[in-house]
């Protein structure tokens, strides 16, 4: 409790400041501020098969390489956001392989899950609301990563185009499209999946 | 209008309980400190900054020399390979 009172009250200036002077002391404080907004922006858009401690190890890691770049003009931890999206952007990109999803793929209970949400308009229970989870990142795998990051950000996490552009850098206009387009390929996805399920 | 898949999907999807807040594993930081570190050590050594310097100048010198010396490179007399030639071909014309 106290350390996280300690936490709570780290004056980010002074701390960015003693960091800029080598001070690993500052710099642990900070890593510890800072581990869960970086962890959470991993887990929402992890690449698979790989190590979210490592994608957290290599972000900590451009924080800090690239500190004097850090101007002041925004939030630091607005600043380190962007730092985060960026390399899980390029990680996912490094993903060669985005394999398609179909009704066979998916388990007894993603398949049940799915029917129930597409089908009915009763609001899902909280374990069916965890599975609609799952099973929308695995939707979004099969998108280009430019795709997947913005409609992840858009559609699940709830982000304003302005915000996405923010956390970017991408052209608003260009998010929008993309966006635009990324939700007709999903639409024919889940046509093809239900077409598979008939036959 | 048909229903929209994926915005259910994303909806429901968006309903899920929140994931608790990560925690950092023990060392994790330490680990992130050491790798700052290492990178600190061995940022710019003096020899690399030397070479570059180096490399600079003497690209500089190249250049200066080429613009010194163009136009008694453009006006130069043939060279001795260039009259051998010539003349082994007179030799050999019938």
């Amino acid at each position: 409790m106290q350390q996280e009172m300690a936490e709570a009250s780290l004056d980010m200036a002074a701390c960015l400041e003693r960091v800029r002077q080598r001070d690993e002391e500052a710099a642990c404080s900070l890593v510890r501020e800072l581990y869960p907004l970086v962890m959470k922006i991993v887990r929402s858009h992890l690449p698979r098969r790989i190590d979210e401690e490592d994608l957290a190890q290599t972000i900590f890691g451009k924080m800090f390489a690239h500190l004097d770049q850090y101007s002041g003009a925004v939030p630091f931890e607005h600043w380190v956001s962007r730092v985060a999206v960026n390399t899980c952007f390029n990680a996912l990109r490094s993903e060669r392989c985005r394999p398609e999803l179909r009704m066979a793929d998916l388990n007894e209970e993603e398949a049940d899950v799915l029917e129930n949400v597409i089908s009915t308009d009763k609001s899902p229970d909280p374990a069916e609301q965890l599975v609609s989870r799952d099973l929308a990142h695995k939707m979004l795998e099969m998108l280009s990563p430019k795709d997947r990051l913005i409609l992840s950000l858009l559609d699940l996490e709830e982000r304003s185009v302005a915000e996405v552009r923010q956390l970017t850098g991408w052209n608003a206009s260009v998010i929008k499209v993309r966006a635009f387009r990324a939700r007709i390929k999903l639409r024919k996805q889940f046509a093809r999946m239900m077409k598979q399920e008939e036959i | 209008m048909k229903p929209d898949n994926w915005n259910r999907l994303a909806a429901a999807a968006r309903k899920a309980p929140a994931e608790p807040p990560a925690e950092m594993p023990f060392g994790f930081d330490t680990s992130a400190i050491a790798a700052w570190r290492a990178r600190g050590d061995n940022e710019a050594p003096s020899w690399t900054l030397l070479l570059r310097g180096a490399l600079v100048c003497s690209a500089l010198i190249m250049a200066l020399s080429v613009a010194m010396n163009y136009r008694s490179l453009q006006e130069r007399e043939p060279g001795a390979d260039a009259i051998t030639d010539s003349a082994i071909q007179m030799s050999m014309l019938p």
